[in-house]
């Protein structure tokens, strides 16, 4: 019985916080693409905060200029500061592109602390396969451009 | 052994949570009775170039030799300061501060223009005022920081704005700053977030506590904007501060550490609420759910040409979470006369309008950064709001 105890409180110290984000994000990403229609030809989604981990969003401002021409990846722009400044970085004219969605409506704010990384999301026939960020310790943009 | 075990760590857990909610009680509420409100009536567009965006971090209204009014605002992208005229809206000039070499500043976060051969700026990574001029030259740097790494724990941090400005007086530069934490019950009188440089001998010292009564007994106002204090200087050159969480106003000056408190609310503002947690222990959630639920006060600014004050309010909405922007909390402007009795309140709708920390005073009236909802950033746009009694 003590034994029993002791895992109870050990499981309840130890079960992850994280695993509960990662369920909330997809469950949210999930309702995200069924409120826009995101076209089946798609095979990522990129959601570049523009508020948040300074340096992780300069990686997404960069991945942005290096991949805008890709048809396969689209952009999600959330809480950019300024488009004329982003454009002014990246040389992209972004209202022209049709891979690019200026989220004004936060449809793609993601409800959990990650909101200040670029997310990249993988869909298959339109559908979430998985997500992850680039962070400090993740490296979602440097994983998909080894597969671009 | 075991029950006394779990015991003393039962005993532990609950005497280790000794912080204490404080509830500010607004004793005002629903008893004030409006005399005026601010309607629009008129509008300034200042044209921008292809690297300046609208909302600037930082401006300053400031009157040249020949007695022009000039607006002058930050462009952190290129690292300058443009100048426009603000009674024709044109564009006259920029100063341009590098980023690299003996001359380098590399983060502006706000600036005061004495004159053009004495312009202070504030350069955040360093935590310093850098005396400059009008070719970008590096003249002098006061260090407002010290080398033991927790310097923050006792020594103010700045976010400087347009409603968060560096004033001079008599012959000290002032910058409101705030601790970025809450504030251990025993560190709070000794905690001063004001700092008063002589510009004569650059010789700094620092004023200023938060009042006990708003945020004493270790009380958890957590994530930084409840911390955030909001300076206007009177028109005897005392310094009105409003503190977020607090109804009233606290009056003092630049030099001494006595407060005289008046009241400053709103009469439709709730009783403001700490987080009923320990603060250490807070997640990020729970603290940003907190600060927009609440109502919290922000800016307080003195109109010389009206003789009043306006004081800004960020109304709470009740069922936000997390991911609510912030921008979505309503933006009540109160009214008062020079000694602080209630004239009334507008709600001039919210943050997805209006740029509140870009607000000045001018001649015209009160003057706010409209945003507007497209995304045309050609111009910097200010709807200018004036007193309207009413009947």
């Amino acid at each position: 019985m003590k034994i029993i105890l002791k895992v109870f409180f050990l499981f309840l110290l130890f079960s992850s916080c994280g695993d509960n984000d990662t369920k909330k994000e997809m469950e949210f990403l999930t309702n995200a693409i069924n409120q826009v229609p995101i076209d089946d030809h798609y095979k990522w989604i990129v959601i570049l905060p523009g508020i948040g981990c300074r340096g992780c969003i300069q990686e997404g401002e960069y991945f942005l200029k290096s991949h805008i021409e890709n048809n396969e990846i689209l952009f999600v722009l959330l809480k950019t500061p300024s488009l004329k400044i982003l454009q002014q970085k990246t040389g992209v004219n972004l209202n022209a592109r049709q891979n690019v969605l200026i989220d004004k409506k936060l449809i793609f704010n993601i409800p959990t602390q990650n909101n200040i990384y670029p997310c990249v999301v993988s869909l298959k026939d339109g559908r979430i396969v998985s997500h992850s960020f680039q962070s400090p310790g993740t490296t979602a943009l440097y994983d998909l451009e080894k597969q671009l | 052994m075991t029950k006394y075990a779990y015991f003393l760590i039962f005993i532990l857990s609950i005497s280790s949570c000794t912080h204490y909610t404080i509830k500010v009680v607004n004793e005002k509420k629903g008893e004030l009775t409006a005399t005026h409100e601010l309607v629009i009536n008129g509008e300034k567009k200042f044209y921008l170039d292809s690297v300046t965006a609208p909302f600037p971090p930082y401006m300053q209204l400031i009157t040249d030799s020949s007695g022009n009014q000039l607006l002058t605002f930050l462009n952190p992208y290129n690292n300058s300061i443009y100048f426009y005229n603000y009674t024709d809206t044109n564009y006259i000039n920029r100063i341009q501060y590098y980023r690299e070499g003996a001359n380098a500043i590399l983060k502006p976060a706000g600036y005061y223009i004495h004159n053009m051969d004495s312009i202070y700026i504030y350069n955040m990574p360093m935590t310093e005022i850098v005396l400059s001029n009008n070719a970008g030259t590096v003249n002098g740097k006061i260090s407002l920081r010290s080398n033991d790494p927790e310097w923050p724990l006792y020594l103010p941090q700045y976010l400087l704005s347009t409603v968060n400005p560096i004033y001079e007086l008599d012959r000290h530069l002032i910058l409101t700053g705030q601790s970025f934490f809450s504030i251990p019950k025993q560190d709070l009188s000794k905690f001063r977030f004001s700092a008063c440089i002589d510009i004569q001998n650059n010789q700094v010292n620092y004023f200023h506590t938060y009042p006990e009564e708003v945020y004493g007994k270790n009380s958890n106002w957590e994530g930084g904007l409840p911390t955030q204090v909001y300076p206007a200087l009177s028109p005897n050159g005392s310094l009105v501060y409003s503190f977020p969480p607090s109804h009233n106003l606290y009056i003092t000056n630049y030099n001494t550490d006595q407060y005289k408190k008046v009241y400053g609310g709103s009469n439709n503002a709730n009783t403001i609420r700490s987080i009923d947690r320990e603060a250490k222990n807070t997640l990020d959630e729970l603290v940003v759910a907190h600060y927009l639920q609440q109502d919290m006060y922000a800016a307080v600014l003195y109109d010389k040409f009206r003789n009043i004050y306006y004081r800004f309010l960020l109304k709470g909405l009740p069922g936000a979470t997390f991911s609510t922007p912030k921008e979505e909390k309503p933006i009540i402007i109160i009214i008062m006369d020079e000694n602080f009795n209630y004239l009334g309140e507008t709600n001039i709708g919210t943050g997805k309008e209006w740029n509140w920390n870009n607000t000045f005073i001018t001649r015209e009236g009160l003057n706010i950064e409209y945003i507007g909802d497209d995304l045309n950033e050609d111009y910097l746009t200010f709807k200018i709001f004036s007193l309207n009694s009413i009947n």
